[in-house]
């Protein structure tokens, strides 16, 4: 019994040193990590091709200094470390100070006073994607994330205005002063909480139909220009009369007073009901700092707010990550998966550990899927992003101009949408900062993406 | 030249534990004393060796010279209690000795590290545990009918944990000890050993269910008091040791299940009773969301553990006073993390080692009695040990126990020397038995007839005792 109890516990002391204690290490509170960058070089961290995006480069006098090649390119997704540590450099923290040499090496190290080479990792990120997103974004405010959709991996993420990591000390006053408002160090891809416009008419579109599901198709709108409800008053874009509208008419025309009438039909609780089921009001299990997107609705809430709400004004906010998981997953089938960064730790040409896609939950039916990838595409075949309609792949997606201050001109351009399929399909959201129209601005974005990633 | 010793030693120290085990283990495979005596003498010197080289990189990371008179008492001290035991005993266990000794010294090293000053107070006590327990083997041994006054153990249990329970302070949410001018005592270590001693006693009388019954009383009265002094862990051992002991006492399943049944419900009882068991599972469950509070200190152990891998990152080059109370109930973390997991594994072994002893002495005992206490003494020990690491690990929830001669504390010092005294008066019992045997045999040629009169006359003594049995009842 006792000798049972001993190889029981041995066991699991076994178990606890191979398996679990890499995952426990890293751990804010213990105050050992910093002691272990005492003794140890830290690795590199690579993309998905192998291509460095951070390294530790040693003079001649044996200094360390932290290496970023692509410097601003990728400033939020490697992050940096000097000033506390960000992005990749923060998650993967533990990772990159642990040692995988062989023992007999760590053993001459010890002796010889030599460092240990920490483990490199290779991350999700397509180093050719990313560049072609950093073009397509000109160095405009604003964000932009592309998911794999099938597995979650961000394969490009762009954040800017942005930094240069290699020079976080020198610009670190400049960079928090308080004059400063562009908010470099925020990586608005994760963090960024923006008015999700007419993206979100996608989600209300789910919604009713989920409502709805014998009926939605029968539902019609005569645009007007403005809809003047039961107290409220909604205009469409530029004040447009569409006119006679289908459903899918009223998504392609992204005829606000369409949408506005829509969302009275709806159960205000089952609508938040929806919505949190896709992650919104709660914390994304990232990783990465990020920021929780927001939804309310309740049945005291007024016709006014329910109209701006199901047009995606109003108190709703979404953050760009948030927005191209929902579109993944539409893509995925329903089947929404946890956005990853880290895709494997190595020890020179060994692989130490490997990082599996996870789900995160069917969030829609096969049906509805498949009305909504309708919709989407006659958005792009019968709408106005002409730069999205191509041969080289087939695109389905919404766009969004989001009021952020009520009344004025300025608008937020947004654009969420996805290509290919199955395995090949990634998912793509834009938003650029007050630049304009959706169709104009952001889907050129995305349509710059695609042809990047579908023209290999 | 010091960074070569340093990072050497934690490979020297793992090399010397693993040899010292590997002999052990040999020794139990010797069947000729003679070589089991050249194994122990071996074990011995590498007893010495991981000392003078434990306190070689103490010097080299303190340059404390202090350090050297502190070594030099230790080796002397080792060396005389040794003697000693060579001169008073002919046939005790050499390898328990050694035991006794190697966790001694990897305590004392473990509690030199983490606090010098204490770790003096740790040899002062050990030293006097030692010296007041250098009898007992004799006495065991002699006192043959120490069965005769198990209600005085009783008493003593029940009065001991009385007095525990109404003047101790609470300190980490437990009364555990009772302060006596400058000293603090915890007398729930001693009661261990007096509880064995009670229960043992009373199976020797008679299994009867009524005597069943009493015992159970008397010990669940032991491990209520404990419960109520909020002492979890000093309960738990009470009560498996108990179960385990009415078992092999009574050989009668139905108890076992029974006992074991009541102790499931009795932790489920006092799962919804007490907010701190609660605060222990939660803890035990999930120490992370927490971990600011209540998940502080499992989370520190758990980080040291990890730091420390299979080789440990070497006396004095890690963090172990990151986790609170680290030289008593969460000493192991510390061994873990500057000796390492295969360090530790050894030391565990040590322990088995111990505890197989303690068993095989317990089957080649003749008496129920003997039998019996040296089979819950190996539970006691057994059961506070797997507590212990355990709850460190986060293998098991956290219950509060010390670990044998490693953890700071002279009352678990003193009891555990009491316990290894305990069982070596029972194995000099035995040889003492067995020499007796052997004279008989040896002269059996020359006193062949006599042999076969004293025979008769044994058996018609047996017949005597039984009749007068019978009569009794």
């Amino acid at each position: 019994m006792f000798l049972f109890a001993f190889a029981a516990f041995v066991g699991y002391f076994v178990w606890f040193q191979v398996r679990e204690s890499g995952q426990i290490l890293d751990n804010t509170y213990n105050g050992r990590i910093e002691s272990l960058e005492e003794s140890t070089i830290r690795g590199q961290i690579l993309s998905s091709d192998g291509t460095i995006l951070a390294e530790t480069v040693l003079d001649e006098e044996g200094n360390e200094t932290r290496y970023y090649p692509y410097a601003e390119m990728l400033a939020h997704t490697t992050g940096y470390i000097g000033r506390g540590k960000t992005g990749v450099e923060s998650l993967a923290n533990y990772y990159l100070l642990n040692s995988h040499q062989s023992l007999w090496t760590q053993f001459a190290n010890d002796l010889t006073e030599e460092k240990n080479i920490g483990d490199n990792v290779m991350t999700t990120i397509d180093i050719d994607l990313q560049q072609a997103a950093w073009d397509a974004m000109d160095g405009r405010t604003g964000a932009a994330v592309v998911l794999e959709a099938s597995t979650g991996k961000i394969l490009a993420m762009v954040s800017n205005p942005g930094f240069d990591p290699n020079r976080i000390n020198e610009e670190w006053d400049e960079l928090t002063a308080e004059t400063n408002n562009d908010a470099n160090l925020l990586n608005r891809a994760t963090q960024g909480l923006y008015p999700p416009g007419s993206t979100f008419k996608l989600v209300t579109l789910l919604e009713f139909i989920r409502e709805y599901p014998d009926t939605w198709q029968d539902f019609t709108y005569d645009c007007q220009g403005v809809n003047e409800g039961d107290g409220y008053t909604i205009r469409c874009y530029d004040s447009t009369a569409h006119g006679h509208l289908t459903l899918e008419e009223a998504l392609v025309a992204s005829c606000n007073g369409a949408f506005a009438a829509i969302g009275q039909m709806l159960d205000p609780e089952e609508f938040t009901a929806t919505c949190e089921s896709l992650w919104f009001n709660q914390k994304l299990p990232l990783g990465l700092a990020s920021s929780v997107g927001r939804f309310s609705l309740t049945e005291e809430s007024t016709a006014w707010t329910v109209a701006r709400t199901a047009i995606g004004q109003g108190e709703t906010q979404i953050t760009p990550i948030l927005s191209a998981m929902i579109t993944a997953a539409i893509a995925n089938d329903g089947v929404m998966m946890q956005p990853y960064i880290l895709d494997s730790v190595w020890a020179g040409e060994t692989q130490v550990e490997s990082f599996e896609p996870e789900v995160l939950g069917t969030v829609m039916s096969s049906q509805e899927v498949s009305v909504l990838r309708e919709m989407m595409r006659a958005v792009i075949t019968d709408g106005t992003t002409n730069s999205l309609k191509t041969d080289l792949y087939e695109a389905y997606g919404k766009t969004g101009t989001a009021e952020y201050i009520t009344g004025a001109d300025t608008t937020h351009a947004w654009f969420t949408g996805f290509a290919g399929e199955g395995d090949e399909a990634i998912a793509v959201s834009v938003i650029l900062e007050g630049a304009g129209t959706g169709s104009s601005q952001a889907a050129p974005v995305a349509a710059s993406i695609f042809e990047s990633y579908f023209s290999r | 030249m010091n960074q070569l010793i340093i990072q050497l030693s934690k490979y020297l120290f793992l090399l010397l534990l693993l040899f010292y085990v590997y002999a052990s283990f040999l020794s139990a495979r010797q069947k000729k004393v003679r070589s089991q005596n050249v194994t122990a003498l071996w074990q011995l010197f590498l007893i010495l060796c991981f000392q003078g080289l434990a306190y070689l990189v103490i010097y080299e990371q303190t340059q404390d010279m202090s350090m050297w008179l502190f070594y030099g008492a230790q080796a002397l001290f080792v060396i005389a209690y040794q003697v000693a035991f060579r001169l008073l005993y002919d046939g005790y266990s050499r390898l328990l000795l050694n035991h006794l000794c190697m966790l001694l010294v990897i305590g004392l090293v473990i509690q030199t590290r983490l606090n010098a000053a204490g770790a003096w107070n740790q040899f002062i006590i050990a030293v006097m545990a030692a010296g007041a327990t250098l009898l007992v083997p004799l006495v065991i041994k002699h006192w043959v009918r120490i069965y005769k006054i198990r209600w005085l153990f009783g008493l003593f249990g029940i009065v001991a944990l009385g007095v525990t329970f109404l003047t101790a302070q609470t300190e980490y949410g437990a009364k555990l000890s009772v302060t006596i001018g400058d000293i603090s005592v915890q007398l729930t270590e001693i009661v261990k050993i007096s509880f064995v001693f009670f229960v043992a006693a009373s199976f020797q009388k008679d299994t009867s269910f009524r005597q069943v019954a009493v015992t159970t009383a008397v010990a669940a009265m032991h491990v209520l008091v404990l419960v109520g002094c909020r002492d979890l862990g000093g309960a738990l051992i009470l009560f498996l040791s108990y179960v385990f002991m009415l078992f092999v006492a009574t050989r009668n399943g139905w108890y076992f299940l029974a006992g074991m049944g009541s102790g499931a419900a009795a932790c489920v009882l006092a799962y919804r009773l007490f907010s701190h068991v609660r605060v222990r599972v939660s803890t035990w469950l999930d120490p992370w969301t927490d971990i600011t509070d209540s998940g502080w200190q499992i989370a520190q152990s758990l980080f040291a553990i990890g730091a420390g891998g299979w080789f440990g990152v070497g006396l004095y080059e890690g963090m172990p006073e990151s986790v609170p109370i680290i030289s008593k109930d969460f000493v192991f973390a510390a061994v873990c993390e500057e000796m390492g997991g295969l360090f530790a594994i050894c030391l565990l072994l040590v322990y088995l080692s111990c505890l197989l002893q303690f068993l095989w002495t317990a089957t080649s005992m003749t008496e129920t009695f003997h039998k019996i206490v040296c089979f819950g003494l190996a539970c006691v020990m057994g059961v506070q040990i797997l507590l212990n690491i355990g709850g460190v690990t986060k293998f098991i929830p956290m219950t509060g126990v010390t670990l044998p001669l490693i953890s700071y504390g002279g009352s678990s010092v003193l009891s555990t020397f009491l316990l290894f005294g305990v069982i070596q008066g029972f194995i000099l019992m035995k040889k003492n038995e067995e020499k007796k045997i052997g004279k008989e045999e040896s002269s059996e040629e020359r006193r062949e007839e006599n042999r076969q009169e004293s025979g008769r006359k044994v058996r018609a003594g047996r017949g005597e005792r039984k009749a007068e049995k019978k009569a009794g009842r």
